[in-house]
């Protein structure tokens, strides 16, 4: 079977080329899966560029969120028959024709989604869910910033903040991919370049937001600390501007804001319940139609380098699907 | 006009006190309300048929197409329609019908009209007077859709036909010498709960949202039970049991997603605040009568303009009894007036 196989660890990706690899084969409680779709995420990037806490020793594929049909079941499976459609989150493998997964490890595709939009929905959504629901609990009627808007995390935080009830005003850095942030649901945006601390204090009547979800870190991070209301969270989801922000600690005291680091992959190896809950949640959601993925583009995986430097470039609104 | 048809029409000019004789003897009677003694007669007519639930979906979808046909009024005069056919989303034809008064006005959006039954019968002849009502009382088009039907075409292909045509009418409206751009959304029974899902479904997708939603005895929570789903529960035309069948017969068999799914429930639906204006009515003699109700105060209190009627003494349905019921005509020529002032107030 072909694969979109990371050779080199690079900065640039030239390290991914697709390869013909072995065919794998299910172990017990393992079922191979033949992929219909496949979500880039972030950390697809940086763990292609070695920068990401889990290091893999090339050569392997990334690729951790999937979609497709059961095509083959390892010893002792029976919670799945051949061609039943699914989806899921893994660590990696996701970009190739095949790959295999623990078979409790996958949802059953919801019947009104699409292969896509399954794909595009398990890794962004549940950082999303554990950020907004387990670390900063999110209440009706509270106001939440999100950073970093128009990627994929962001979208989902948008779509799970109103459904949640919230308020939700959103930052990025590109008008036009903000046009595409407030028709997909946000009740306000703002570029980041004119400064978002006083529209938030302005909408806020003083106070500030209360939970505010920053994938991007750096100056946007900073800014935040000024705008954040009184027993508000702020919520640490990662740094894509590529620079880890700093704060002094009388700050969180004087203010009375909580800094809170998000790890939702971590979250369920920690507490192995509230992480099954989790992602029976989020695929709740999905079956109820409560939550919508936005996908940007679906692109063959022959075309993962291009893909890969598009999310890089900041290119993408939402998520990226690669397919077989 | 078949023999049946006749003698039917002949029972309807019986006076009143007659009719409620031949129906059992004393005015229908429940939870407060009096049945309107046309449906009561009719009622005990039709106890007599075997119910929908016993037969095969085709038969059902025969018998209910020439049971309705019985009763079918004409077109109101100074209205013409075509029907047309327009592509589907994986190019299969859906059939169109679309109604334009003489005396249009150019200011009014064309409304896109799905008709009821269940997802399962009936189709554009069950709600063709009434469309040209519309037409002709808020000076309209109006593009009635012959969506897919379940068992066949199980949910969602009925409701995406309906958003396809949606989507045609905001590109077409101009052709039909209305605003272009923009439409409003009408439908009855089922057709109500597609008005309701593609006004949400609309925004959902990105795309310009209905100028109105209009909402007849819709359906727009399969999950709670209310109390007059057990109250009605044996009502004429839609009993409990028949609207347990339409979604045996609608409903794909599988548990990817659930009955609160918004596209078959949009009450479950927790961002409401953006909808455009509702007209919601109901029948009184109806299992889905509390369902609207609820609705109109759910879209309200997201600070929805609702515009909200109960015809205490009408049953589901009503819409295509206007040749028989005459109460049922008034309603139906109150809604379009409705339908009329909503368009004043755009």
């Amino acid at each position: 079977m072909k694969a979109l196989v990371c050779t080199d660890l690079r900065e640039d990706f030239s390290g991914l080329e697709i390869r013909e690899v072995p065919l794998p084969q299910p172990g017990p409680g393992e079922v191979l899966v033949r992929i219909e779709a496949t979500s880039l995420n972030y950390p697809d990037l940086l763990l292609t560029q070695g920068k990401y806490q889990l290091k893999l020793t090339p050569p392997f594929t990334p690729g951790m969120d999937i979609s497709g049909q059961i095509a083959g079941l390892g010893e002792g499976v029976t919670s799945w028959e051949m061609g039943d459609a699914v989806c899921g989150g893994i660590r990696f493998g996701g970009f190739a024709d095949y790959v295999c997964v623990p078979a409790d490890g996958l949802q059953a595709k919801p019947e009104t989604m699409s292969y896509a939009e399954a794909a595009a929905y398990s890794a962004a959504y549940l950082t999303a869910y554990v950020a907004l629901v387990r670390r900063a609990r999110l209440q009706a009627g509270e106001t939440l910033l999100v950073h970093g808007a128009s990627g994929g995390v962001g979208m989902a935080a948008i779509d799970l903040g109103k459904h949640l009830g919230a308020r939700v005003i959103a930052t990025g850095g590109n008008d036009d991919k903000l046009a595409k942030v407030k028709t997909y649901g946000a009740d306000y945006v703002f570029n980041t370049r004119e400064g978002f601390r006083e529209p938030v204090k302005d909408l806020t009547a003083g106070r500030g937001a209360d939970v505010i979800f920053d994938p991007v870190g750096g100056d946007v991070f900073d800014e935040s600390v000024r705008c954040i209301a009184f027993d508000g969270r702020l919520l640490v989801i990662g740094f894509t501007s590529g620079r880890i922000a700093t704060v002094p600690t009388n700050m969180p005291l004087i203010k009375g804001f909580s800094v809170v680091g998000v790890r939702a992959g971590e979250y369920g190896r920690q507490f192995p319940e509230l992480g099954r809950e989790n992602v029976e949640a989020i695929w709740r959601l999905a079956r109820q139609g409560q939550t919508h993925p936005y996908i940007h583009d679906t692109l063959p995986k022959e075309r993962g380098v291009e893909a890969f430097i598009s999310l890089y470039n900041r290119e993408v609104v939402g998520k990226l699907i690669l397919t077989p | 006009m078949r023999l049946q048809a006749i003698l039917v029409k002949l029972m309807m000019k019986l006076p009143d006190a007659w009719k409620i004789k031949l129906a059992g003897g004393t005015p229908l009677e429940l939870g407060g309300r009096t049945l309107d003694p046309h449906f009561q007669l009719l009622a005990h007519g039709a106890a007599k048929q075997p119910p929908m639930s016993s037969m095969a979906p085709e038969i059902a979808q025969a018998a209910a197409k020439d049971g309705l046909a019985m009763f079918a009024a004409k077109a109101e005069p100074g209205v013409n329609w075509e029907d047309v056919t327009i592509q589907g989303q994986d190019g299969h034809d859906i059939k169109l019908r679309v109604y334009r008064p003489l005396d249009q006005d150019p200011q009014a959006p064309m409304m896109a009209y799905w008709h009821m039954g269940g997802g399962v019968i009936l189709d554009i002849e069950a709600c063709h007077a009434f469309c040209s009502m519309i037409a002709k009382t808020a000076r309209c088009p109006v593009a009635s859709v012959d969506y897919r039907l379940a068992p066949q075409h199980k949910f969602p292909d009925g409701l995406e036909d309906c958003i396809s045509a949606y989507d045609w009418a905001l590109k077409n409206a101009d052709a039909y010498g209305a605003p272009a751009g923009r439409a409003s959304i009408g439908g009855d029974s089922m057709g109500g709960n597609f008005s309701a899902v593609i006004a949400q479904e609309a925004i959902r997708r990105g795309m310009p949202g209905p100028d109105l939603q209009l909402l007849i005895y819709p359906a727009t929570d399969l999950e709670t039970e209310f109390e007059s789903a057990a109250l009605y529960g044996e009502t004429y035309p839609l009993s409990q049991d028949t609207m347990n069948w339409f979604m045996q017969q609608y409903l794909p068999d599988s548990e990817s997603f659930e009955r609160s799914h918004v596209l078959l429930s949009p009450a479950a639906e927790t961002r409401l605040e953006n909808l455009p204006p509702a007209i919601i009515v109901t029948a009184g003699f109806d299992p889905l009568v509390d369902d609207g109700a609820a609705y109109a105060k759910k879209l309200e209190a997201a600070g929805v303009k609702v515009t909200f009627k109960c015809y205490d003494s009408l049953a589901h349905g009503f819409t295509a009894f206007t040749e028989i019921v005459p109460a049922a005509r008034e309603a139906c020529l109150d809604i379009a007036s409705m339908v009329r002032d909503a368009y004043a107030d755009l």
